[in-house]
Protein backbone atom coordinates (compact mmCIF):
# COMPACT_ATOMS: atom_id res chain seq x y z
CA UNK A 1 0.00 0.00 0.00
CA UNK A 2 2.75 2.32 0.98
CA UNK A 3 4.70 1.17 -2.01
CA UNK A 4 1.86 2.24 -4.24
CA UNK A 5 1.81 5.64 -2.68
CA UNK A 6 5.45 6.09 -3.36
CA UNK A 7 5.22 4.76 -6.87
CA UNK A 8 2.71 7.44 -7.63
CA UNK A 9 4.99 10.09 -6.22
CA UNK A 10 7.76 8.58 -8.23
CA UNK A 11 5.93 9.36 -11.40
CA UNK A 12 5.03 12.85 -10.43
CA UNK A 13 8.12 14.19 -8.83
CA UNK A 14 10.65 13.67 -11.57
CA UNK A 15 8.32 15.73 -13.71
CA UNK A 16 8.57 18.53 -11.22
CA UNK A 17 4.88 18.28 -10.49
CA UNK A 18 2.92 17.63 -7.43
CA UNK A 19 -0.34 18.01 -5.72
CA UNK A 20 -3.43 16.15 -6.68
CA UNK A 21 -5.99 18.88 -6.63
CA UNK A 22 -9.35 18.59 -5.01
CA UNK A 23 -12.15 17.99 -7.48
CA UNK A 24 -15.45 16.40 -6.76
CA UNK A 25 -15.73 13.22 -8.68
CA UNK A 26 -19.12 12.65 -10.14
CA UNK A 27 -19.63 9.57 -8.18
CA UNK A 28 -18.46 6.49 -9.94
CA UNK A 29 -14.75 6.49 -9.16
CA UNK A 30 -13.81 3.23 -7.48
CA UNK A 31 -17.30 2.88 -6.19
CA UNK A 32 -17.24 6.22 -4.43
CA UNK A 33 -20.73 6.84 -3.11
CA UNK A 34 -22.95 9.30 -4.85
CA UNK A 35 -24.58 12.05 -2.89
CA UNK A 36 -27.72 9.94 -2.94
CA UNK A 37 -25.83 7.04 -1.43
CA UNK A 38 -24.42 9.26 1.28
CA UNK A 39 -27.87 10.61 1.96
CA UNK A 40 -29.17 7.07 2.23
CA UNK A 41 -26.40 6.09 4.65
CA UNK A 42 -27.10 9.22 6.65
CA UNK A 43 -30.76 8.36 6.90
CA UNK A 44 -30.02 5.16 8.80
CA UNK A 45 -30.55 5.42 12.55
CA UNK A 46 -27.53 6.63 14.53
CA UNK A 47 -26.70 3.98 17.11
CA UNK A 48 -26.07 5.27 20.62
CA UNK A 49 -23.78 3.93 23.27
CA UNK A 50 -25.01 3.22 26.78
CA UNK A 51 -23.91 6.67 27.91
CA UNK A 52 -26.13 8.33 25.30
CA UNK A 53 -23.35 9.48 22.98
CA UNK A 54 -23.39 8.36 19.35
CA UNK A 55 -21.50 5.09 19.00
CA UNK A 56 -18.67 5.70 16.56
CA UNK A 57 -17.71 2.03 16.57
CA UNK A 58 -17.42 0.73 13.07
CA UNK A 59 -15.32 0.17 10.00
CA UNK A 60 -15.19 3.55 8.29
CA UNK A 61 -13.19 2.43 5.31
CA UNK A 62 -16.26 2.25 3.15
CA UNK A 63 -16.20 3.96 -0.22
CA UNK A 64 -15.39 7.52 0.43
CA UNK A 65 -16.65 10.70 -1.15
CA UNK A 66 -13.29 12.35 -0.97
CA UNK A 67 -13.20 13.58 -4.51
CA UNK A 68 -9.63 14.25 -5.49
CA UNK A 69 -10.14 12.91 -8.96
CA UNK A 70 -12.37 13.81 -11.87
CA UNK A 71 -13.91 10.99 -13.86
CA UNK A 72 -15.08 11.60 -17.39
CA UNK A 73 -18.72 11.06 -18.19
CA UNK A 74 -18.02 7.86 -20.08
CA UNK A 75 -15.97 6.65 -17.10
CA UNK A 76 -12.96 5.91 -19.26
CA UNK A 77 -10.60 8.65 -18.21
CA UNK A 78 -9.60 9.87 -14.80
CA UNK A 79 -8.23 13.36 -14.51
CA UNK A 80 -5.86 14.34 -11.74
CA UNK A 81 -5.59 18.02 -11.14
CA UNK A 82 -1.90 18.73 -10.95
CA UNK A 83 -0.33 22.00 -9.95
CA UNK A 84 3.29 23.03 -9.96
CA UNK A 85 4.86 24.17 -6.70
CA UNK A 86 5.25 27.57 -8.24
CA UNK A 87 1.56 27.63 -8.92
CA UNK A 88 0.74 26.71 -5.35
CA UNK A 89 2.86 29.52 -3.98
CA UNK A 90 1.28 31.88 -6.45
CA UNK A 91 -2.15 30.80 -5.32
CA UNK A 92 -1.24 31.61 -1.78
CA UNK A 93 -0.06 35.04 -2.79
CA UNK A 94 -3.02 35.84 -4.99
CA UNK A 95 -6.62 35.93 -4.10
CA UNK A 96 -8.39 32.99 -5.68
CA UNK A 97 -10.94 34.09 -8.22
CA UNK A 98 -11.51 30.92 -10.08
CA UNK A 99 -13.34 28.07 -8.51
CA UNK A 100 -10.24 25.89 -8.35
CA UNK A 101 -8.18 28.54 -6.66
CA UNK A 102 -10.86 29.27 -4.14
CA UNK A 103 -11.10 25.63 -3.26
CA UNK A 104 -7.39 25.28 -2.98
CA UNK A 105 -7.11 28.35 -0.86
CA UNK A 106 -9.69 26.84 1.42
CA UNK A 107 -7.80 23.60 1.79
CA UNK A 108 -4.19 24.70 2.04
CA UNK A 109 -2.51 26.08 5.15
CA UNK A 110 -1.50 29.72 5.00
CA UNK A 111 2.13 30.11 5.94
CA UNK A 112 3.89 33.25 6.97
CA UNK A 113 5.30 34.83 3.81
CA UNK A 114 8.89 34.54 4.98
CA UNK A 115 8.51 30.76 5.23
CA UNK A 116 7.30 30.17 1.68
CA UNK A 117 10.87 29.86 0.46
CA UNK A 118 11.63 27.15 2.96
CA UNK A 119 8.47 25.30 1.98
CA UNK A 120 9.45 25.50 -1.65
CA UNK A 121 12.90 24.14 -0.86
CA UNK A 122 11.43 21.28 1.16
CA UNK A 123 8.96 20.62 -1.58
CA UNK A 124 11.53 20.67 -4.35
CA UNK A 125 13.56 18.17 -2.38
CA UNK A 126 10.61 16.08 -1.33
CA UNK A 127 12.21 12.80 -2.31
CA UNK A 128 14.91 13.58 0.18
CA UNK A 129 12.99 15.51 2.77
CA UNK A 130 9.57 13.91 3.00
CA UNK A 131 9.70 11.91 6.23
CA UNK A 132 7.26 9.23 5.10
CA UNK A 133 9.55 8.21 2.27
CA UNK A 134 11.62 6.56 4.96
CA UNK A 135 8.71 4.90 6.71
CA UNK A 136 8.58 7.65 9.31
CA UNK A 137 5.16 8.17 10.92
CA UNK A 138 2.78 10.46 9.04
CA UNK A 139 1.65 12.26 12.16
CA UNK A 140 -1.40 14.49 12.25
CA UNK A 141 -3.28 15.58 10.23
CA UNK A 142 -1.47 13.87 7.38
CA UNK A 143 -2.50 10.37 8.39
CA UNK A 144 -6.12 11.32 7.66
CA UNK A 145 -9.20 9.83 9.27
CA UNK A 146 -9.06 6.43 10.97
CA UNK A 147 -10.18 3.34 9.13
CA UNK A 148 -11.88 1.79 12.10
CA UNK A 149 -13.11 3.00 15.49
CA UNK A 150 -13.89 1.19 18.72
CA UNK A 151 -15.63 3.14 21.41
CA UNK A 152 -16.05 2.44 25.06
CA UNK A 153 -17.18 5.01 27.63
CA UNK A 154 -13.71 5.88 28.92
CA UNK A 155 -11.64 5.55 25.75
CA UNK A 156 -11.95 5.49 21.99
CA UNK A 157 -9.51 3.48 19.87
CA UNK A 158 -8.76 4.84 16.42
CA UNK A 159 -7.32 2.20 14.09
CA UNK A 160 -5.50 3.11 10.90
CA UNK A 161 -4.97 0.62 8.10
CA UNK A 162 -1.71 2.37 7.26
CA UNK A 163 1.30 1.19 9.27
CA UNK A 164 -0.93 -0.79 11.64
CA UNK A 165 -1.37 2.27 13.78
CA UNK A 166 -3.67 2.51 16.77
CA UNK A 167 -4.32 5.69 18.74
CA UNK A 168 -6.19 5.62 22.01
CA UNK A 169 -8.13 8.75 22.89
CA UNK A 170 -9.07 8.93 26.56
CA UNK A 171 -12.59 10.29 27.06
CA UNK A 172 -12.62 9.99 30.83
CA UNK A 173 -12.39 13.73 31.36
CA UNK A 174 -8.67 13.88 31.97
CA UNK A 175 -6.66 16.95 30.99
CA UNK A 176 -3.62 17.02 28.74
CA UNK A 177 -0.51 15.48 30.19
CA UNK A 178 1.74 18.49 30.56
CA UNK A 179 4.74 16.25 31.12
CA UNK A 180 4.24 14.22 27.94
CA UNK A 181 7.22 14.04 25.65
CA UNK A 182 6.68 15.56 22.21
CA UNK A 183 5.65 12.79 19.86
CA UNK A 184 4.59 12.09 16.28
CA UNK A 185 0.91 11.78 17.12
CA UNK A 186 0.90 14.07 20.12
CA UNK A 187 -0.98 13.88 23.40
CA UNK A 188 -4.69 13.49 22.70
CA UNK A 189 -7.69 13.95 24.95
CA UNK A 190 -11.29 13.59 23.86
CA UNK A 191 -14.53 15.15 25.00
CA UNK A 192 -18.09 15.21 23.75
CA UNK A 193 -19.63 18.42 22.49
CA UNK A 194 -23.21 17.41 21.93
CA UNK A 195 -23.07 14.54 19.46
CA UNK A 196 -19.57 15.36 18.27
CA UNK A 197 -16.43 13.77 19.65
CA UNK A 198 -13.80 16.49 19.85
CA UNK A 199 -10.21 15.29 20.07
CA UNK A 200 -7.70 17.89 21.14
CA UNK A 201 -4.08 17.06 20.40
CA UNK A 202 -0.91 18.90 21.38
CA UNK A 203 2.66 18.06 22.45
CA UNK A 204 3.77 17.14 18.93
CA UNK A 205 7.35 16.84 17.81
CA UNK A 206 8.35 18.76 14.69
CA UNK A 207 9.31 15.74 12.62
CA UNK A 208 6.23 15.39 10.43
CA UNK A 209 4.63 17.26 7.57
CA UNK A 210 1.06 18.47 7.64
CA UNK A 211 0.22 16.94 4.28
CA UNK A 212 1.78 14.89 1.58
CA UNK A 213 4.66 16.26 -0.45
CA UNK A 214 4.05 19.95 0.02
CA UNK A 215 6.86 20.68 2.42
CA UNK A 216 4.31 21.86 4.95
CA UNK A 217 6.47 21.63 8.03
CA UNK A 218 5.43 22.67 11.51
CA UNK A 219 6.88 23.30 14.92
CA UNK A 220 6.23 21.75 18.32
CA UNK A 221 3.53 24.38 18.85
CA UNK A 222 1.26 22.38 16.54
CA UNK A 223 -2.26 22.02 17.88
CA UNK A 224 -4.74 19.78 16.08
CA UNK A 225 -8.45 19.57 16.78
CA UNK A 226 -10.29 16.64 15.25
CA UNK A 227 -14.08 16.35 15.22
CA UNK A 228 -15.98 13.13 14.65
CA UNK A 229 -19.71 13.35 14.01
CA UNK A 230 -21.72 10.26 13.24
CA UNK A 231 -24.95 10.62 11.30
CA UNK A 232 -26.54 7.32 10.46
CA UNK A 233 -23.90 5.27 8.73
CA UNK A 234 -21.73 8.24 7.83
CA UNK A 235 -18.92 9.78 9.81
CA UNK A 236 -17.95 13.39 9.30
CA UNK A 237 -14.30 14.07 10.00
CA UNK A 238 -13.24 17.67 10.47
CA UNK A 239 -9.79 18.93 11.32
CA UNK A 240 -8.44 22.30 12.38
CA UNK A 241 -4.70 22.84 12.55
CA UNK A 242 -3.01 25.61 14.48
CA UNK A 243 0.65 26.51 14.66
CA UNK A 244 1.11 30.21 15.33
CA UNK A 245 4.84 29.85 14.74
CA UNK A 246 4.38 29.13 11.06
CA UNK A 247 0.75 29.68 10.08
CA UNK A 248 -0.91 33.06 9.78
CA UNK A 249 -4.27 31.60 10.75
CA UNK A 250 -5.69 28.21 11.71
CA UNK A 251 -5.91 25.81 8.81
CA UNK A 252 -9.35 24.27 8.45
CA UNK A 253 -9.20 21.19 6.27
CA UNK A 254 -12.03 20.28 3.97
CA UNK A 255 -14.34 18.02 5.95
CA UNK A 256 -14.48 14.43 4.82
CA UNK A 257 -17.47 12.17 4.99
CA UNK A 258 -16.75 8.50 5.48
CA UNK A 259 -19.25 5.76 5.06
CA UNK A 260 -19.60 2.54 7.00
CA UNK A 261 -18.08 -0.55 5.45
CA UNK A 262 -19.73 -3.93 5.24
CA UNK A 263 -20.84 -5.61 8.44
CA UNK A 264 -18.09 -7.77 9.86
CA UNK A 265 -15.39 -5.90 7.96
CA UNK A 266 -12.26 -5.05 9.92
CA UNK A 267 -8.81 -3.67 9.25
CA UNK A 268 -6.48 -6.27 7.84
CA UNK A 269 -2.88 -6.17 8.95
CA UNK A 270 -0.66 -4.08 6.70
CA UNK A 271 2.77 -5.48 5.84
CA UNK A 272 5.53 -3.72 7.78
CA UNK A 273 6.74 -0.56 6.07
CA UNK A 274 10.03 -1.24 4.42
CA UNK A 275 11.96 1.32 2.50
CA UNK A 276 12.43 -0.11 -0.97
CA UNK A 277 12.04 2.66 -3.46
CA UNK A 278 15.21 4.49 -2.55
CA UNK A 279 17.28 2.58 -5.08
CA UNK A 280 14.73 3.29 -7.82
CA UNK A 281 14.56 7.03 -7.36
CA UNK A 282 16.21 9.13 -9.99
CA UNK A 283 16.63 12.79 -9.13
CA UNK A 284 19.39 15.11 -8.13
CA UNK A 285 20.17 13.10 -5.01
CA UNK A 286 19.57 9.67 -6.40
CA UNK A 287 21.34 8.88 -9.64
CA UNK A 288 20.47 6.05 -11.91
CA UNK A 289 22.91 3.18 -11.41
CA UNK B 1 -0.51 -5.02 -4.11
CA UNK B 2 -2.57 -5.01 -0.97
CA UNK B 3 -5.68 -5.49 -3.01
CA UNK B 4 -4.11 -8.44 -4.71
CA UNK B 5 -3.14 -9.92 -1.41
CA UNK B 6 -6.64 -9.52 -0.10
CA UNK B 7 -8.05 -11.20 -3.15
CA UNK B 8 -5.63 -14.07 -2.74
CA UNK B 9 -6.67 -14.42 0.85
CA UNK B 10 -10.29 -14.62 -0.03
CA UNK B 11 -9.66 -17.15 -2.74
CA UNK B 12 -7.69 -19.37 -0.39
CA UNK B 13 -10.20 -19.13 2.38
CA UNK B 14 -10.97 -22.56 3.66
CA UNK B 15 -13.22 -23.70 6.38
CA UNK B 16 -11.33 -25.22 9.20
CA UNK B 17 -13.05 -26.59 12.23
CA UNK B 18 -11.71 -24.72 15.21
CA UNK B 19 -11.48 -27.19 18.01
CA UNK B 20 -10.72 -25.86 21.41
CA UNK B 21 -9.15 -27.73 24.20
CA UNK B 22 -11.74 -27.47 26.93
CA UNK B 23 -9.16 -27.42 29.63
CA UNK B 24 -9.95 -25.78 32.90
CA UNK B 25 -7.95 -22.77 33.98
CA UNK B 26 -5.33 -24.04 36.35
CA UNK B 27 -4.54 -20.87 38.20
CA UNK B 28 -7.56 -20.74 40.46
CA UNK B 29 -9.18 -18.10 38.28
CA UNK B 30 -12.66 -19.44 38.73
CA UNK B 31 -12.94 -17.96 42.20
CA UNK B 32 -13.01 -14.32 41.08
CA UNK B 33 -15.99 -12.93 39.23
CA UNK B 34 -15.08 -9.90 37.12
CA UNK B 35 -17.42 -6.96 36.65
CA UNK B 36 -19.72 -6.80 33.65
CA UNK B 37 -20.04 -4.48 30.73
CA UNK B 38 -23.24 -2.50 30.37
CA UNK B 39 -24.95 -5.42 28.69
CA UNK B 40 -24.73 -7.08 32.14
CA UNK B 41 -23.35 -10.19 30.50
CA UNK B 42 -19.86 -9.72 29.08
CA UNK B 43 -16.98 -9.87 31.59
CA UNK B 44 -15.27 -6.48 31.76
CA UNK B 45 -11.53 -6.79 31.10
CA UNK B 46 -11.06 -3.15 30.15
CA UNK B 47 -7.99 -1.43 31.42
CA UNK B 48 -4.27 -1.03 30.95
CA UNK B 49 -2.32 -4.16 31.82
CA UNK B 50 1.32 -5.05 32.06
CA UNK B 51 3.47 -7.98 33.15
CA UNK B 52 6.02 -7.32 35.85
CA UNK B 53 8.62 -9.95 35.06
CA UNK B 54 11.35 -10.15 32.45
CA UNK B 55 10.28 -13.39 30.79
CA UNK B 56 10.54 -11.54 27.48
CA UNK B 57 14.28 -12.18 27.63
CA UNK B 58 13.78 -15.95 27.70
CA UNK B 59 10.47 -17.60 28.42
CA UNK B 60 12.37 -20.68 29.62
CA UNK B 61 13.85 -18.56 32.38
CA UNK B 62 17.13 -16.73 32.59
CA UNK B 63 19.63 -15.41 35.08
CA UNK B 64 20.02 -11.72 35.68
CA UNK B 65 22.15 -9.45 33.56
CA UNK B 66 23.14 -5.83 33.72
CA UNK B 67 19.91 -3.89 34.16
CA UNK B 68 17.72 -6.96 33.72
CA UNK B 69 16.24 -8.88 36.60
CA UNK B 70 16.31 -12.68 36.44
CA UNK B 71 13.09 -14.51 35.68
CA UNK B 72 11.92 -18.05 36.07
CA UNK B 73 10.36 -20.01 33.25
CA UNK B 74 6.76 -19.07 32.49
CA UNK B 75 6.24 -22.49 30.90
CA UNK B 76 3.89 -24.48 33.11
CA UNK B 77 3.55 -27.47 30.85
CA UNK B 78 5.75 -29.47 30.45
CA UNK B 79 6.60 -29.30 34.14
CA UNK B 80 10.34 -28.95 33.54
CA UNK B 81 9.72 -25.48 32.09
CA UNK B 82 11.42 -26.25 28.79
CA UNK B 83 10.00 -25.99 25.30
CA UNK B 84 9.63 -29.53 23.86
CA UNK B 85 11.53 -28.89 20.64
CA UNK B 86 12.18 -31.66 18.17
CA UNK B 87 15.94 -32.29 17.87
CA UNK B 88 16.25 -30.45 14.52
CA UNK B 89 14.20 -27.54 15.78
CA UNK B 90 16.33 -27.30 18.89
CA UNK B 91 19.42 -26.94 16.71
CA UNK B 92 17.79 -24.01 14.92
CA UNK B 93 16.81 -22.44 18.22
CA UNK B 94 20.44 -22.66 19.38
CA UNK B 95 21.51 -21.04 16.12
CA UNK B 96 18.96 -18.26 16.74
CA UNK B 97 20.28 -17.87 20.28
CA UNK B 98 23.81 -17.42 19.01
CA UNK B 99 22.68 -14.75 16.54
CA UNK B 100 20.21 -13.05 18.85
CA UNK B 101 21.99 -9.67 19.02
CA UNK B 102 21.16 -9.12 15.35
CA UNK B 103 18.61 -11.75 14.38
CA UNK B 104 15.83 -10.90 16.83
CA UNK B 105 13.06 -9.50 14.59
CA UNK B 106 11.91 -7.08 17.26
CA UNK B 107 15.28 -5.35 16.95
CA UNK B 108 14.23 -4.48 13.43
CA UNK B 109 11.06 -2.82 14.66
CA UNK B 110 8.75 -5.64 13.66
CA UNK B 111 5.72 -6.20 15.80
CA UNK B 112 6.25 -8.72 18.54
CA UNK B 113 3.40 -10.96 17.51
CA UNK B 114 1.41 -13.45 19.52
CA UNK B 115 1.97 -14.37 22.30
CA UNK B 116 5.15 -12.31 22.70
CA UNK B 117 3.43 -8.92 22.66
CA UNK B 118 1.62 -9.88 25.86
CA UNK B 119 4.72 -10.29 28.00
CA UNK B 120 7.03 -7.95 26.13
CA UNK B 121 7.25 -5.74 29.19
CA UNK B 122 5.31 -2.73 27.97
CA UNK B 123 1.62 -2.25 28.69
CA UNK B 124 -1.39 -3.14 26.61
CA UNK B 125 -4.89 -1.71 26.74
CA UNK B 126 -8.08 -3.70 26.35
CA UNK B 127 -10.94 -1.81 24.71
CA UNK B 128 -14.29 -3.53 24.93
CA UNK B 129 -17.88 -2.98 24.12
CA UNK B 130 -20.53 -5.66 23.88
CA UNK B 131 -19.51 -7.74 20.88
CA UNK B 132 -16.13 -6.07 20.40
CA UNK B 133 -12.82 -6.99 21.98
CA UNK B 134 -9.66 -5.16 20.94
CA UNK B 135 -6.18 -5.12 22.41
CA UNK B 136 -3.88 -2.21 21.63
CA UNK B 137 -0.27 -2.82 22.56
CA UNK B 138 2.00 0.06 23.47
CA UNK B 139 4.94 -1.52 21.71
CA UNK B 140 4.87 -0.42 18.09
CA UNK B 141 1.22 0.67 18.54
CA UNK B 142 0.18 -2.82 17.44
CA UNK B 143 -3.42 -3.91 17.77
CA UNK B 144 -5.48 -7.06 17.54
CA UNK B 145 -9.15 -7.35 16.77
CA UNK B 146 -10.68 -10.47 18.25
CA UNK B 147 -13.12 -11.95 15.75
CA UNK B 148 -16.04 -13.64 17.41
CA UNK B 149 -16.57 -17.22 16.47
CA UNK B 150 -17.86 -19.00 14.56
CA UNK B 151 -15.72 -17.93 11.70
CA UNK B 152 -13.01 -20.14 10.34
CA UNK B 153 -9.40 -19.07 10.23
CA UNK B 154 -8.09 -17.54 7.05
CA UNK B 155 -5.38 -19.61 5.47
CA UNK B 156 -2.47 -18.46 3.40
CA UNK B 157 -1.85 -15.32 5.42
CA UNK B 158 1.20 -14.70 7.51
CA UNK B 159 0.48 -11.83 9.84
CA UNK B 160 2.59 -10.57 12.69
CA UNK B 161 -0.41 -10.39 15.01
CA UNK B 162 -2.17 -13.36 13.46
CA UNK B 163 -5.86 -14.05 13.02
CA UNK B 164 -7.67 -14.25 16.34
CA UNK B 165 -11.03 -15.93 17.01
CA UNK B 166 -12.53 -16.00 20.46
CA UNK B 167 -15.37 -17.15 22.60
CA UNK B 168 -16.20 -16.99 26.28
CA UNK B 169 -16.06 -20.02 28.54
CA UNK B 170 -17.74 -18.63 31.60
CA UNK B 171 -15.62 -15.67 32.62
CA UNK B 172 -12.60 -16.84 30.63
CA UNK B 173 -11.92 -15.46 27.17
CA UNK B 174 -10.59 -18.28 25.01
CA UNK B 175 -8.94 -17.61 21.67
CA UNK B 176 -7.64 -19.53 18.74
CA UNK B 177 -4.84 -17.73 16.92
CA UNK B 178 -3.55 -18.79 13.54
CA UNK B 179 -2.02 -17.27 10.39
CA UNK B 180 1.06 -16.11 12.28
CA UNK B 181 4.25 -15.39 10.41
CA UNK B 182 7.28 -17.55 11.12
CA UNK B 183 9.48 -14.46 11.05
CA UNK B 184 8.64 -13.65 14.63
CA UNK B 185 10.20 -15.03 17.78
CA UNK B 186 8.76 -15.88 21.16
CA UNK B 187 11.37 -13.95 23.13
CA UNK B 188 14.82 -12.40 22.84
CA UNK B 189 16.50 -15.79 23.03
CA UNK B 190 15.54 -17.19 19.67
CA UNK B 191 12.65 -19.42 20.71
CA UNK B 192 10.48 -19.70 17.65
CA UNK B 193 7.68 -21.42 15.77
CA UNK B 194 6.73 -22.10 12.15
CA UNK B 195 3.81 -20.91 10.00
CA UNK B 196 1.90 -23.98 11.15
CA UNK B 197 1.72 -22.68 14.70
CA UNK B 198 -1.61 -22.62 16.46
CA UNK B 199 -1.88 -20.61 19.66
CA UNK B 200 -4.78 -21.00 22.05
CA UNK B 201 -4.97 -18.27 24.63
CA UNK B 202 -6.98 -18.00 27.82
CA UNK B 203 -7.53 -14.67 29.54
CA UNK B 204 -9.17 -14.64 32.93
CA UNK B 205 -9.18 -12.28 35.86
CA UNK B 206 -7.91 -13.73 39.11
CA UNK B 207 -8.59 -10.56 41.09
CA UNK B 208 -9.76 -7.00 40.50
CA UNK B 209 -6.33 -5.98 39.25
CA UNK B 210 -4.81 -9.18 37.90
CA UNK B 211 -5.38 -10.73 34.52
CA UNK B 212 -4.01 -14.22 34.06
CA UNK B 213 -2.75 -15.06 30.60
CA UNK B 214 -2.26 -18.57 29.39
CA UNK B 215 -1.19 -19.67 25.93
CA UNK B 216 -0.92 -23.19 24.60
CA UNK B 217 1.34 -23.38 21.61
CA UNK B 218 1.08 -26.20 19.14
CA UNK B 219 3.29 -26.69 16.12
CA UNK B 220 4.12 -30.22 15.00
CA UNK B 221 6.85 -28.88 12.73
CA UNK B 222 8.83 -27.56 15.67
CA UNK B 223 7.60 -29.13 18.91
CA UNK B 224 7.10 -32.75 19.90
CA UNK B 225 3.95 -31.80 21.86
CA UNK B 226 1.84 -28.74 22.67
CA UNK B 227 3.13 -26.68 25.56
CA UNK B 228 1.73 -23.93 27.74
CA UNK B 229 2.93 -20.66 29.21
CA UNK B 230 1.21 -18.75 31.99
CA UNK B 231 1.85 -15.26 33.26
CA UNK B 232 0.01 -12.53 35.10
CA UNK B 233 -0.75 -9.03 33.88
CA UNK B 234 -1.24 -6.32 36.48
CA UNK B 235 -3.59 -3.41 36.11
CA UNK B 236 -1.94 -0.01 35.72
CA UNK B 237 -3.93 2.15 38.07
CA UNK B 238 -4.05 5.87 38.54
CA UNK B 239 -5.94 8.55 36.66
CA UNK B 240 -3.01 9.33 34.40
CA UNK B 241 -2.35 5.77 33.26
CA UNK B 242 -2.14 5.59 29.51
CA UNK B 243 -0.29 4.02 26.64
CA UNK B 244 2.56 6.18 25.46
CA UNK B 245 3.46 6.61 21.82
CA UNK B 246 6.12 4.16 20.84
CA UNK B 247 7.74 4.48 17.45
CA UNK B 248 10.49 2.10 16.50
CA UNK B 249 12.47 3.58 13.64
CA UNK B 250 15.71 3.14 11.82
CA UNK B 251 18.53 5.51 12.61
CA UNK B 252 21.24 6.89 10.39
CA UNK B 253 23.38 3.81 10.80
CA UNK B 254 20.62 1.48 9.80
CA UNK B 255 20.07 0.46 13.40
CA UNK B 256 16.48 0.21 14.50
CA UNK B 257 15.54 1.51 17.87
CA UNK B 258 12.72 2.89 19.85
CA UNK B 259 13.01 6.61 19.35
CA UNK B 260 12.37 8.93 22.21
CA UNK B 261 11.87 12.37 20.74
CA UNK B 262 12.81 13.92 24.07
CA UNK B 263 16.22 12.33 24.00
CA UNK B 264 18.57 14.53 21.96
CA UNK B 265 20.84 11.58 21.31
CA UNK B 266 17.98 9.84 19.58
CA UNK B 267 16.33 12.69 17.82
CA UNK B 268 18.57 13.97 15.11
CA UNK B 269 18.01 17.38 13.73
CA UNK B 270 16.04 16.72 10.59
CA UNK B 271 15.81 13.09 11.40
CA UNK B 272 15.21 11.89 7.89
CA UNK B 273 18.23 13.64 6.45
CA UNK B 274 20.24 10.72 7.71
CA UNK B 275 19.42 8.96 4.49
CA UNK B 276 21.70 11.26 2.65
CA UNK B 277 24.42 10.14 5.03
CA UNK B 278 23.44 6.53 4.52
CA UNK B 279 23.67 7.00 0.78
CA UNK B 280 27.11 8.50 1.07
CA UNK B 281 28.21 5.65 3.32
CA UNK B 282 27.00 3.04 0.90
CA UNK B 283 28.72 4.80 -2.00
CA UNK B 284 31.98 4.87 -0.07
CA UNK B 285 31.65 1.17 0.54
CA UNK B 286 31.46 0.59 -3.18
Amino acid sequence: MFGEHKSLALILIPLGLSCLGGITANAQFRGAPSQAEIAKAKAAPTPRAKDGHPDLTGYWGGPEARGEVKVSTDGKTIELQIATPKGILKQQAESGNTEGRARRAATEPEYKPELLGKIKTLHDNATDEDPTYRCMPEGLPRIGPPTEIFQSPDAVALIYANHNLARIIPTDGRAHDKAADPSYFGDAVGRWEGDTLVVDVNRFNDQTWLSAEQGYFHTEALHVIERFTREGNTLRYEVTVEDPNVLTKPWVLNPRTLTMGKAGQHVIEDPPCKEMDQSHLVDKYHKAP
Amino acid sequence: MKLLRTVLLISTLQFVPTAFARQQPQGGGASFRPGRLWDNTTPDFRGIWQVRDTAYVNIEGHSGAKGIAPAKSIIVDPPNGKIPYTPQALAKRQENYKNRPTADPSLKCYESGVPRATYVGSPLQIIQSPGNFVIVYQENHAFRYFYPEPRSHLRGADWWMGDTRYHWEGDTLVTSVSSLTDKEWLDQSGNYFSVDVHVRERYNMTGPDTLQYEATIEDPQVYSRPWTIRTVLHRMKGAGARLIEDECLEDENGIHRHISPSDPRNLLKNDYRRWKIADAVSKNKK
